[in-house]
């Protein structure tokens, strides 16, 4: 039993490395919050090995916690890029283009529902 | 097929960005109150949730947990419930089963997807029309398909009844409807479990069909 | 015995899905491609590993592990739809490896494609993709 604790702990830190390599290369904020978000789960992972591996529970709790805070993390991390990268799209648009009366973030809804 | 239209008839009140207009949108806390008493369910779920977290069945966790819960949904209290929204256990049971079935594949086949391509995998924003159904049930859709079949929304139409999924691309021609067929046969389930009467209804309709649907 | 059988076999499959996730999400080259390898490999080697010890465990301890089970069963797909919907509007999709874009022909600004082409290509070993046939 202690190899396979050992190799899934090897696995794990495999895994783990990789998806740092991914937070720090990016390119893109997005990427990070997805990243994160893995690595979130990743020691939720390695924890719960620990908990099977000396058969304590008593930490349980804690993992729920933690995985609980990496979703609220994730999705309040995403709302923002999105918030800002509208921002940042129409103030390009608006350079490039001219101001379009009303603001084109604004219109949005109505075109998306006009198609077809 | 076409249901579009009666998408829009099915489900008032589906869009995300207009919030329900009047009533229990902007809940007091008397209001709150009030809600909490008519659907004490949700009370129930938490506090069972709170139980399972503490491991023991002491009399201070009991109490302790009754109380968060209670805060909890006075602090944050949800707008009413769909009255369209039921719930049936049988088909939640397959529905659960028929997921849980389907994880693991899924999960295959995007690691397949990554060792053949990498970083040429193509993907894929496919639209799929949601037959009417109340916000409830297309969330949970939603919710269900970037698990199973491995479709995560982008946008969610609800006046169109049309939801904008985004696959990883296989090759072959057939791959749209493919997409768009395991979305709808979520979607289905979904709606035998949580649909309105309404939607069962539909759905018995159009099976009848299934042969003209075939062909598109 | 076989609570030891079937728990090390969870661990060792968990923890492969949760590498070839991680695989994924460095091998994969836009973020909505990247973020199928972070919902769907990921939730399944956490479950595996979450169930794998929950076996070891008592039975109240185990009831807390498959609690965390159905979190990440929530949770992963809301991660996925929002993370998505943000790539999507900021423009981090990356247009020339769509096969289809129903939602491009959809919206009203498809026409003029105010986007970029998303992104420079992620560093690494590997090289750029090529927007023709994936082959």
């Amino acid at each position: 039993m202690t190899t396979v604790y050992t190799i899934t702990y090897v696995l794990l830190a495999a895994a783990g490395m990789l998806t740092v390599g991914r937070l720090l290369v990016g390119p893109t904020d997005l990427d990070r919050i997805v990243a994160l978000d893995v690595l979130v789960i990743l020691i939720t992972a390695g924890v719960t090995v620990e908990i099977g591996m000396r058969r304590e529970g008593w930490n349980i709790a804690l993992v729920a916690v933690v995985a609980l805070l990496g979703f609220l993390g994730s999705v309040t991390a995403a709302r923002l890029v999105e918030r800002k990268g509208s921002e940042q799209q129409a103030s390009e648009r608006h350079r490039s283009e001219g101001p379009e009366p009303g603001g084109p973030e604004r219109q949005e809804p109505e075109r998306r529902g006009a198609g077809h | 097929m076409n249901p579009r239209g009666e998408g829009s008839a099915g489900g008032p009140g589906l869009g995300v960005p207009e919030r329900e207009p009047a009533g229990l949108g902007g809940l007091g806390t008397r209001g709150a109150a009030r809600e909490l008493l008519r659907r004490p369910g949700r009370l129930v779920w938490l506090w069972v949730v709170w139980m399972v977290l503490w491991g023991s069945l002491t009399p201070l966790a009991a109490i302790s947990g009754l109380l968060v819960s209670a805060v909890a949904l006075l602090a944050f209290p949800l707008r009413g419930g769909d009255p369209e929204v039921r719930f049936r256990p049988l088909p939640a049971l397959f529905l659960t089963g028929r997921l849980l079935a389907d994880l693991v594949p899924s999960a295959l086949a995007v690691a397949l997807q990554m060792i053949r391509y990498g970083p040429r995998t193509r993907s894929a924003i496919v639209e799929v029309p949601l037959t009417g159904s109340s916000e409830v049930v297309s969330t949970l859709t939603a919710n269900a398909i970037s698990l199973a079949p491995g479709a995560f929304v982008l946008e969610i139409d609800h006046e169109a009844g049309v939801m904008y999924v985004c696959v990883l691309a296989a090759d072959d021609d057939g791959m749209t409807d493919r997409v768009r067929a395991s979305v709808l046969d979520v979607h289905r389930r979904v709606q035998n479990v949580f649909g309105s009467d309404e939607d069962i209804r539909r759905q018995a309709g159009q099976a009848g069909r299934r042969g003209g649907e075939e062909q598109t | 015995m076989a609570r030891q059988v079937i728990s090390a076999v969870l661990l060792l499959t968990g923890a492969v899905f949760c590498l070839l996730g991680a695989w994924g999400l460095v091998r994969f080259p836009d973020v909505p491609s990247r973020l199928h390898a972070a919902t769907k490999p990921q939730t399944v080697g956490l479950m595996a590993i979450l169930v794998g010890s929950a076996v070891q465990l008592a039975p109240r301890h185990a009831a807390g592990l498959l609690l965390v089970v159905l979190l990440q069963l929530v949770t992963a797909p809301v991660i996925a739809q929002r993370v998505g919907r943000a790539a999507y509007r900021t423009g981090c999709v990356r247009h020339d490896l769509l096969v289809v874009d129903d939602l491009a022909r959809q919206r009203g600004r498809s026409a003029r494609r105010p986007e970029p082409p998303g992104p420079a290509d992620v560093g690494g070993a590997e090289p750029p993709p090529t927007p023709g046939r994936a082959g």
